[in-house]
């Protein structure tokens, strides 16, 4: 163990105004490259221990932040500036228990630090974030990092988690032993973000002292596999050793050589080794954990001690309720319904008041245009659509909100660990779950999400069945289908609430369904292990959920002014043009003879055993782009159709709708089977791409379409039918 | 506004609007750095 020698003069990179701990490691054995160059710093550690918190602080950004594990599944680069204006790069990067890496999103932080990464620049130095409540596991990665030769910075996180649980951490020793700046922090309040970035600021930073001795009869190996790995596959000296040792902790090599295959020298090497040692009957992995971990223990030992021994934490506490077997589930089916009654109840007032200023400005630009066609374009093309789909902002942000709160008390781990045994049922385990729960508000960071999931079956299932999810897009059509559904004020908010809820187990329980089928016939994998850290529970950070929140709104409120505005635009030409020979011709017979109209009719064979007219038909196509469009695209239609002294909502237009044979439209059987048409319906050119990019073909996205809309239309003639059938 | 004009007015927005469709892409410009360009990304302004 490193002897703790302090060096004779703080000043000694001439900078005495470094906070004296923080100059007192200065002492450089190695200059790094003081060069013009931008450096780059690495943002490396455990999942959860506040990575993304202090990128966020340094660099200004606004990156997720969330309390569970696995919230950052790709890298991030940022921009901040260093005590002298000078520009530094900093890369956030996925959390990961070791360089050895057992899942994508783990492989994302290998392959940076490695310099693998053709876009990313490899990291001159690295920030290593430890969370101080569990110090000894943190150690052991940063401890590999240790092992790469580059300049360290250490944090240490949490530090307010640390002491109310009784453990006081030395940073001082710790520094000392390591021989790198060691900064105690906590990075939600901000404390440690200066020293940090002052360390950062240095022109050269020591690297670190604390070595360990690689027990003798791996020690050969080692030497012998980071000479190949340098000459043979061109890895540099320090990558080469650190590569060599993690190629002889995991017994699969994949999972530290990643997409960079070895030269068939290095492999040779590696299998003369294991098969000798297997001869020997050495545990060659274990020895090699264990020594790092005894050398880790043994100066966890000497600089932590614990001032109480402690009983069981609040977190604990309140985790006997939250996933027990019982009130778990209540408690979850409690914040379920409370969830959509307050869709229901609270978006309300807003919701009216948005109506009523989108029926205002229709009424506005009535009365003081001459009417023609651009007066039609405004209102039925313009205002109707996109109006139509404004007033939808109050339930998407309330959603919203109740997600940021899943997530950032800590909730989210809990539900998945809850949700691990009906998840095994199936054959996954609860780590899916946070994927398939974050689906709930949209899809793609949910799609995103699955990186942390180790097994790559298990990863394509998740990915397969998390667009069932109902997602945020939903919301809208669900709102209009249910308002149509139940006209007025008639029934209670629970009412309402109750059908949603019924449209959202529906499409969980479609997602649980298929992952079964899945699991059984295409990607057969053997029932996966869950691993899952339970964080502690925090405040809800009740800024960042704002925040979050204004961000989806201004996201909803860019692509109605954006997409939604000109599919509006070209769909109102489609209902409006080629014109009736006849001016006089009611906005009935015009709009079936439009573009519109007659491409409708086409279709219309094959969804009318559904219930669905071609005016449905139109709606189901353009919302192939997004969801929420059939709303937009209703608005339009029915606008169209209203003729020009109509300013009721879009909801009042479609109760009206009619059959040419005088039946209504939209019964409340055809609003119910349209909900689950848009619960099963794969309708989002965003997802689709992100399953390309993630499974790198179209094989699966073009399936997940063809099973989704195939089981959508089933689902539909089945229940459509029935539902005739029993007289509805 | 008579009718005629604004017809021509019309359509020409119906361009517009077709055209940003299709340049949608080209309009929206190249992602920097983000490889996704998703609406799970948050806005990437700085607050300084
Ligand atoms: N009490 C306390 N909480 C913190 C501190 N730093 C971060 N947190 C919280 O810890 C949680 C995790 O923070 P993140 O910044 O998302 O962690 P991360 O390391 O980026 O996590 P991954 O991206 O999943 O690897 C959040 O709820 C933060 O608010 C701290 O110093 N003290
Ligand atoms: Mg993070």
């Amino acid at each position: 163990m490193a002897a703790n020698v302090r060096p004779p003069d703080p000043g000694a990179d001439g900078r005495g105004d470094l906070p004296p701990h923080i100059a007192a490691a200065s002492l450089p054995r190695r200059a790094s490259p003081a060069s013009e160059r931008t450096p780059v710093y690495a943002m490396v550690g455990n999942p959860n221990c506040g990575k993304t918190t202090l990128f966020n602080a340094l660099t200004g950004l606004r990156q997720k932040v969330g309390n569970y594990p696995g919230v950052t599944v790709e890298k991030k680069i940022g921009e901040a500036y260093s005590q002298h204006g000078r520009p530094m790069k900093i890369i956030d990067l996925p959390g990961a228990y070791s360089l050895a890496a057992r899942s994508p999103d783990e492989a994302v932080t290998r392959d940076v630090l490695l310099g693998r990464r053709a876009d990313t620049p490899q990291p001159d130095r690295v920030i290593c974030v430890l969370d101080a409540t569990n110090l000894e596991r943190s150690l052991y990665f940063v401890h590999q990092i240790f092992d790469l030769g580059r300049p360290v910075i250490v944090v240490l996180n949490m530090m307010d988690l640390a002491q109310r649980a009784g453990i006081e951490i030395d940073a001082r020793e710790l520094e000392a032993r390591l021989g790198v700046p060691v900064i105690a922090g906590e990075a939600v309040h901000g404390r440690g973000v200066v020293e940090l970035r002052l360390a950062m600021s240095r022109a050269e930073l020591p690297l670190p002292r604390h070595r360990w001795d690689v027990p003798a009869p791996i020690a050969p190996a080692v030497a012998e596999l980071q000479a190949s790995l340098s000459e043979g596959d061109g890895r540099p000296p320090l990558v080469a050793r650190a590569e060599a040792l993690l190629l002889l902790t995991d017994f699969d090599t994949v999972r530290v050589a990643g997409s960079t295959p070895l030269s068939a020298r290095t492999t040779g090497i590696l299998d003369a080794w294991r098969q000798r040692w297997a001869g020997q009957g050495t545990d060659w992995s274990g020895t090699l954990i264990k020594s790092r971990y005894d050398s880790i223990h043994r100066l966890c030992h000497d600089v932590t001690r614990r001032t109480r021994t402690q009983g069981p934490s609040l977190s604990d506490r309140v985790d006997a309720i939250l996933i027990h077997s019982v009130w778990g589930w209540l408690v979850f089916a409690t914040i379920m319904a409370l969830l959509f009654f307050s869709i229901f109840t609270l978006a309300e007032y807003p919701m009216n008041w948005i109506d009523s200023q989108v029926a205002a400005l229709g009424d506005w630009v009535k009365s003081t245009m001459s009417a023609g066609d651009l007066r039609d374009l405004f209102t039925d093309g313009v205002i109707a659509g996109v109006g139509g789909i404004v007033v939808f902002l109050p339930q998407i942000l309330i959603l919203f909100f109740f997600v940021g709160l899943l997530e950032s008390t800590g909730y989210m781990a809990r539900a998945a660990f809850l949700m691990d045994r009906p998840m095994s049922r199936v054959g996954l385990h609860g780590k899916s779950f946070i994927p398939l729960l974050g689906s709930y508000a949209c899809a793609i960071p949910g799609i995103m999400a699955t990186r942390t999931i180790e097994d790559a079956k298990d990863r394509l299932v998740t990915i397969l069945v998390a667009p069932l999810m109902s997602c945020s897009a939903r919301l809208p059509v669900y709102l209009l289908m249910i308002a149509t559904l139940l006209p007025g004020d008639a029934l209670p908010a629970g009412t309402k609430a109750g059908i949603m809820l019924l449209m959202y187990f529906l499409g969980t329980a479609g997602a649980f369904g298929f992952a079964w089928l899945f699991k059984r016939t295409l990607l057969r994998s053997s029932p996966p292990l869950m691993i899952l850290e339970l964080p502690p529970y925090q405040p809800p950070r009740f800024k960042d959920i704002l925040r979050h929140m204004v961000e989806r709104a201004w996201l909803f409120l860019k692509n109605a002014g954006t997409i939604i505005l000109a599919i509006s635009i070209v769909l109102w030409f489609l209902t409006t043009y080629p014109k009736h020979p006849d001016p006089a011709a009611s906005p009935d017979v015009q709009i079936a003879h439009s573009f519109a109209g007659q491409a409708g009719k086409v279709i219309e064979p094959l969804i009318k055993p559904l219930g669905f007219d071609w005016r449905i038909g139109i709606g189901l196509i353009t919302s192939f782009a997004a969801r929420e469009v059939f709303v937009s695209s209703m608005g339009v239609i029915f606008g169209v159709q209203a003729g020009d002294d109509n300013t009721a909502p879009i909801r009042d237009a479609m109760r009206a709708a009619v059959w040419p044979d005088g039946a209504p439209l939209f019964t409340p059987l055809v609003c119910l089977v349209l909900m689950v048409y848009y619960v099963f319906a794969m309708q989002c050119m965003s997802t689709i791409a992100i399953v390309k990019r993630e499974t790198n073909s179209w094989r699966w996205p073009l399936f997940q379409i063809a099973y989704m809309t195939g089981t959508a239309w089933l689902v539909c003639f089945a229940a459509y039918q029935a539902g005739r059938a029993l007289g509805f | 506004m008579n009718a005629d004009m604004q017809q021509i007015a019309a359509l020409a927005i119906v361009a517009l609007a077709v055209l940003g469709l299709v340049f949608r892409r080209r309009l929206r410009g190249r992602r920097k750095s983000c490889a996704d360009g998703c609406a799970a990304c948050p806005t990437e302004k700085l607050r300084r």
